[in-house]
This record gives structure tokens, sequence and C-alpha cells, in this order.
């Protein structure tokens, strides 16, 4: 350790009125950065060149405790091998989000479809005529299905809006432009497990009049509305730091809003 | 090894002589940091299921006005100790409105956060009426309940629910201001003990210094 230029009688971390004379004040801290002992946000304290080591600080006006600007982090051995569990568990949390915003989005949607056929259905056998065969209801047409009860989508389509606005949190280091990629994904696998599962329902769809139902009116139903879903995930992708901003706001005093302050900031997290 | 003046753990580089601090590991900052967001998060989510369930209490509670008041009025009308318990129990319902909206929403003038709370109220009163159209509800207004067409079913809806729901709820929400003083009492005691703390935790900053 060198020896400091000037050493003085002052305490540790009060500096006397002479020494603070010499500290050259350099600019002001940007941003948030608390103090490593009290807490308190050193954001718009003078940062100074202090003149023992000629080393950047910033003198804590609470406590008093000095903090450099610069950062030299440490890279142990232990340190690395916790930087990469955290690394894997961070990428496991996002598999299992992405497949939890997919079956978010295939699920309800394809339970009120398959809700719609199936009353058209009970109300087709109800009303069917002995003998007649069953296919009979194709002929009846989209005037069978049971609508109204698609109005409750409107809670799978508020939760992908949601989800893209998460997502869109979730990835805020990512440039606009790359979140087309997480759109077109989402779309492959979205639209790819539908027609998966129509080719497999049309293969037997004469076993029962249900799955007749459920091929020529639920399929293209819970097609529409994923479709949709799918859509409004893209918008809420868009503009989901405004929204996320916009909710932070509403419910959160402005001394708790600061850990997303990355979404305050124009490309996201250590930019 | 920290140096005598800044107490600040510093190493100087062995070529140019130029002196660095070392600082926290990113890993101990993204820490701090996780701490900060649980923080947050947890008062985020507090905010949102109290929002939720204000919401459903509310809608709940103008149920009962609505429904559950006229069926028991005959009995009760004679008996003044009960009418007046059910008149106490709306009004403290309207005071802890007014004390929620001005302790959770401190941050929002309170004309504004009344003004967005009666919107989401009254837009939730209307929310049976998908009920109605999907045809999931057993109430009178469900379409096809008694051989009723869909615009007899809305205007027996409107009769029965949405009109005397939205006269309750305007009673409450004029009635709601009066709890505001509540809960500025109680953002005030928060406001308090966040500074004590705070206040207790910088002296003992300050006296383990003083003993080292």
């Amino acid at each position: 350790m060198p020896e400091p230029q000037n050493q003085s009688d002052a305490p540790p971390t009060l500096p006397s009125s002479a020494e603070s004379a010499r500290e050259e004040r350099v600019s002001s801290l940007v941003g948030d950065r608390f103090c490593t002992d009290c807490g308190y946000n050193l954001m718009g304290q003078p940062v100074l060149r202090e003149p023992h080591y000629n080393m950047l600080i910033v003198r804590c006006p609470e406590c008093g405790t000095i903090a450099a600007p610069q950062e030299y982090p440490l890279a142990g051995r232990w340190t690395n091998r916790f930087v990469s569990a955290g690394a894997v568990l961070l990428l496991l949390f996002s598999v299992a989000f992405f497949g939890a915003t997919n079956l978010l989005m295939l699920g309800p949607p394809a339970g009120f479809a398959s809700g719609a056929t199936w009353r058209m259905n009970n109300q087709y056998m109800y009303t069917a005529m002995p003998g007649q065969p069953a296919t009979a209801l194709n002929e009846l047409g989209w005037s069978q299905v049971e609508w109204p009860i698609l109005l409750w989508l409107w809670i799978p389509f508020t939760l992908s809006f949601l989800l893209g606005v998460t997502w869109r949190v979730l990835l805020s280091h990512w440039p606009a432009k790359r979140l087309l990629n997480f759109i077109l994904i989402e779309a492959l696998v979205l639209f790819g497990w539908i027609g998966v599962t129509w080719t497999a329902s049309f293969r037997e769809y004469q076993s029962t009049s249900y799955n007749e139902d459920w091929v020529f009116f639920g399929i293209p139903i819970w097609l529409g509305a994923v479709a949709i879903c799918w859509l409004l995930l893209s918008i809420g992708l868009r503009f989901g730091k405004p929204v996320a901003r916009g909710i932070l706001c509403a419910l959160l005093a402005p001394r708790l809003r600061g850990p997303f302050q990355f979404l305050w900031e124009k490309e996201g997290i250590g930019n | 090894m920290r140096e005598p003046i800044y107490d600040l753990p510093i190493v100087t580089c062995p070529t140019c002589a130029t002196v660095a601090v070392r600082t926290r590991p990113e890993i101990v900052r993204a820490w701090k940091w996780f701490l900060r967001l649980d923080w947050t998060l947890s008062v985020l989510v507090l905010q949102i299921i109290m929002l939720a369930a204000m919401t459903g209490a509310t809608i709940g509670y103008l149920t009962f006005c609505t429904f559950g008041l006229p069926e028991v009025w005959n009995e009760i009308r004679d008996e003044p100790f009960v009418v007046g318990i059910m008149a106490s129990s709306f009004f403290a319902f309207a005071l802890l409105t007014g004390a929620w909206l001005r302790f959770a929403f401190d941050h929002w003038k309170p004309f504004r956060a009344w003004m967005i709370w009666s919107l989401i109220v009254l837009i939730a009163i209307q929310l049976p009426l998908m009920s109605a159209f999907a045809g999931v509800t057993t109430f009178d207004w469900e379409p096809n309940h008694q051989d009723r067409t869909i615009p007899e079913s809305l205007a027996a809806m409107a009769r029965q629910w949405s009109l005397p729901a939205t006269l309750a709820a305007l009673i409450l929400l004029m009635l709601a201001p009066l709890g505001t003083p509540f809960g500025v009492v109680g953002t005030m005691i928060a406001r308090f003990i966040r500074r004590y703390r705070w206040r207790m935790r910088r002296r003992r900053i300050r006296q383990s210094r003083t003993k080292n």
C-alpha cells in the first residue's frame, strides 16, 4: 500500500476544511448509487478529485462514507461459480416462463373454443331428429356456435398483453428490432402446435360427432383466438416499457422504484 | 487492507502507481439489487392484491345492498338497532375506502386517486353484463330466462342491478373522502417508522465507526 501524499489528523471520513478546499470538483453523480454503509442515494452529489491519491470520490452527505466511482470487480473462483450458477438459474427460469407463456396462450382459448363447440354439440343432440346422421350438424353452420361463451376470451387476451409487457421488462436489454425474433418464435410455437393438433384431430374426426365439431368449428375458433392472443402479446412487447412504467408509477411511491430504474434508461440494463 | 485516510480498500498498480479502490464484486451488488427488487415486488404484489380485494369487497358490498338488503328489509325495518348497525357498516366501509386510497396511493393527488378509483368501481359494476350475455349466471336477467330476449334481459339487468348498484356506489364514493384523514395519519405513522429505523441505522454506523 502506498503512503498517502498528505496525511492529516482529521477523522477517517470527515475532511478538514483545508482538505475540502483542495478537493477538486469534477462533476456530479448521475443515476442512482447507494451509500455502502447507510444506503443513502448519492445521486446528484459532487464527484471530487481527492488530494491524497488523486482518485475520484463521492462523499455520502448523511454518514460521510467515501465511495469510489471507479469499479474494479473482484473475480475470485467462488465469485465466478456463483455467477455461473446464477446464469444457469436465470436460463432455466426463462425457459420455464417461455413454456408457461405458451401454455397460457394456448390453454384458455382452447378451453373456451371447446366449451362453445361442446355446447353446440349438446344443443344438437337434444334437437336432432332420431336417425339423423351426426354430420348433418355441419350443415347448420356457424350460426349454431355458442358465441356468448367466447366473451370470456377477454381473460386470455388481457393475460397475453400482460405477458407481452412482462417479457419486455425481462428482455429490456434487447433492442426493439431483436424482439421481432421473439415474436416470430412465438408464432412458430403457437401456430405449429395448433397445426399439429388439427392434423391429428382431422385423422380421426369421424369417430364422434364432438370430434367433428371440434375439427370444423372448435379448432378454427381456437386458431382465431390464439392469433389475437399472439397479436396482443406482440403489442405488449412493443409498448411494454411505457406500460410497465405507468403501472409502477401508479402503484409504487418514487422511493420504491429504484430497482426498476433500467425501465427509464434508453437501452435497458447496463447501458 | 484499508488505507488510513478514507478507510477504503485500495490497490496500487505496480507499474504506473495509479491507485484504485477495490469495489464489491458484481454478484454481491446484484444480490443487493435483488433484495431491493424483492422488497419492491412485495409492495407491488401487495398493492395489486389490495386493489383486487377492495374492488371485490366493494362489489360484494354493493351486491348485498342491491339484493340482500331488500330481501330482509321488511324484517328489520322496525328494529332501529339492526338498521343502525347496517348504516354504520356502510359508513365504515366508505371510511375504510377513503383511508386506504390515501394510505396506499400517497404519491398521488387525492382527487386523482379518488377519480380513478370511482372509474374502476363504476366499470366493475357493469361486469355482470358479460355474465348475462355468456349465460353463466342464474340471475333473473339471464337471456332465455322466462323466455326473455337479450334486450329485455339487459333492461331487467339495468333495473335490478346496474341502476341501484350504481346509486349505492355513488353514495359510497361520495362518503369515501371522509376517510382521508385516517389515511393521512397512517401515512404519517409509516413515514415516522421508516425515518426512525433509518435514524437508528445511521446512529449504529456512527457508533461503530467511533469505536473503531
